[in-house]
């Protein structure tokens, strides 16, 4: 089933920047999408037209078959979750555990379950014993945690990361990654729509679409995707180290799997 | 920095720190009542305002509020005192006849003293009773407290909500924006802005590059913040729970009626014109004095009994 249907969608924020340049493309149900894009390639701007934060054009986004506008976005925006880049930006409440209340508070559950919900979202990010530090006593790569788990708690079947890694630290990175995998792994009916430009995050996905200049340059699995080096420099992305020696070591005919390099190193 | 941290929420397990923050808000307005009723003499003034000195150190005792800090607010107040003491002792109060001592031709009379501790003293309680309940109460929670007192303007369509939800994101992001300063003052010197020294021009100029950065990137978080929350399902107009509940315990009247107790004497020592001469007047304060040390110690020993279970 088509999850995301997205039809000539179009978005400028003024009449010369031009976002968004008439994009079609689908995701189906249950996949991880990764959305690569060098910065200013229109790739945030389309994760807020996603959410309803932006106001798409008409009949242009289909999400669960629902076409969005006015009257079904905030329907539509409780069936989805969304983790922004800034950690710091993201955290509502003075400590985790009213962090976490504050998205159930929104979506009226009853006091009485919500100590329950905020312990067992908590313990999916590992953060119980956090429950009741302020944000300026965590990492950044805990706030992420943090926001993974807000969103988790409200059940969503279509989950949106922009950027999350990007403002975080090697350990950081490294920590939102296997959480998003877990989550991948607990919930294998959720839609994941990974923003990024690490590109080795890219691997993890099933799909990978590159954005430049507000269009679609291509979608496909990463391997294919991954391989075309020049076109990925094309598009202003970072090859790593380890995915430009895995391809030039496949060109010689050696095929390596893994994609850190201690995997590499490994295989060698 | 550190004139912020004077006064910020320590957090402890005290029997203050646990009395319910509404509670805790009136009784800073009852004891503030009685703190600032005026008494027909200086005697009255002072035998009242240092049993409420005594009360209120007792308070931060109880509450584990530093003395130091209690102190320190005092010297960060040395122009205002040093500012009252000058006007109070040089302007010539109507029916001042007591001279202290005279400078020259100028006679500085005992009754201009007097009033200038007495304004000291008063600045003094208060801003320790505010220091008080900033350090044994979160600032989330004195939120809640608001929000429910500005309940009833609800009904004038006053969005209380919103003024609480404005409030507590606010505290929330203080030691955000206070790291951002921070940041953006290093950010700036290593370019050769001197924030430190230079006449108050040059230093006014280096402020304006602190401000308009931390404007911008301010506004940037807003509109951030504001889309995740919206992302996250919060709509001001809908209908929301709430996670916190504010409780109103056995405890908390206690310490209501004492508060009240306070204000209700000081009141009714003015009003009937008490002073020291009048007869029983002594006894009274007493009696007085052992009832409300009575009425603490059984009050400690109550929670210090369930503390221990």
């Amino acid at each position: 089933m088509k999850i995301i249907e997205v039809n000539h969608l179009s978005y400028k924020y003024n009449e010369k920047d031009v976002a968004i340049n008439d994009v079609s493309f689908s995701i189906d149900e249950g996949k991880y999408v990764a959305i690569i894009g060098h910065n200013g390639s229109g790739k945030s701007t389309f994760a807020k037209l996603l959410m309803g934060l932006l106001e798409p054009n008409e009949n242009s986004i289909k999400e669960f078959g629902i076409d969005l506008n006015r009257k079904t976005v905030h329907e539509l925006r409780s069936r989805m979750g969304i983790v922004f880049q800034n950690p710091d930006n993201q955290f509502v409440g003075a400590t985790v555990r009213d962090d976490l209340a504050f998205g159930l508070e929104n979506r009226c559950i009853k006091r009485e379950d919500m100590d329950s919900i905020i312990n067992e979202y908590a313990e999916k990010v590992n953060m119980v014993e956090f429950l009741d530090k302020e944000p300026e006593n965590l990492s950044g790569g805990q706030k992420q945690r943090v926001a993974i788990a807000g969103v988790l708690s409200m059940n969503p079947e279509i989950v949106i990361f922009d950027e999350a890694t990007a403002m975080l630290d090697p350990r950081g990175k490294k920590e939102i990654r296997e959480t998003i995998l877990k989550m991948k792994k607990d919930n294998p009916g959720m839609t994941i729509l990974s923003i990024t430009h690490d590109i080795e995050e890219a691997y993890q996905a099933d799909e990978v679409i590159a954005f430049n200049d507000g269009k679609i340059v291509f979608q496909g699995k990463p391997e294919d995707v991954l391989k075309d080096e020049k076109k990925l420099q094309e598009i202003g992305l970072d090859i790593p180290f380890v995915v430009s020696l895995r391809n030039k070591l496949e060109a010689k005919g050696i095929n390596v799997r893994g994609s850190s390099l201690e995997e590499v190193v490994k295989e060698l | 920095m550190s004139s912020i941290t004077l006064g910020r929420y320590v957090p402890r397990d005290t029997f203050i720190h646990r009395l319910d923050p509404r509670v805790k808000i009136l009784s800073l307005i009852l004891l503030m009542v009685a703190i600032f009723i005026s008494y027909s003499t200086w005697e009255m003034t002072f035998i009242i305002g240092g049993i409420l000195a005594l009360f209120i150190f007792l308070l931060a005792l109880i509450s584990n509020t530093s003395f130091k800090a209690l102190f320190k607010s005092l010297r960060a107040m040395w122009f205002l005192i040093i500012f009252l003491l000058l006007v109070n002792v040089l302007v010539k109060p109507k029916d001042a006849q007591w001279v202290a001592f005279s400078i020259g031709s100028l006679n500085i009379y005992w009754e201009s003293i007097f009033q200038s501790l007495k304004i000291i003293l008063r600045l003094f309680l208060m801003v320790s009773l505010t220091m008080i309940l900033t350090t044994s109460t979160k600032p989330l929670d004195l939120t809640y407290a608001l929000e429910w007192y500005m309940k009833p303007l609800k009904f004038i369509k006053f969005p209380t909500h919103e003024v609480a939800m404005t409030i507590s994101i606010a505290l929330r992001f203080i030691p955000t924006l206070l790291n951002e300063v921070e940041r953006i003052m290093k950010a700036q010197t290593s370019r050769g802005v001197d924030f430190k020294h230079g006449r108050i021009s040059s230093r006014f100029k280096a402020i304006i590059s602190l401000i308009v950065p931390l404007f911008i990137a301010s506004f940037q978080r807003a509109e951030e913040l504001a889309d995740s929350m919206e992302a996250r399902g919060y709509n001001p107009k809908a209908k929301r729970t709430t996670y916190h509940k504010l409780r109103f315990s056995v405890n908390d009247l206690f310490a209501f009626i004492l508060c009240g107790a306070f204000m209700a004497a000081t009141i009714v020592f003015t009003v009937m014109d008490f002073t020291i001469k009048t007869p029983l007047f002594v006894p009274w304060l007493v009696i007085g004095c052992f009832c409300v040390l009575v009425y603490l110690f059984g009050l400690g020993a109550a929670n210090a009994r369930r503390y221990k279970k």
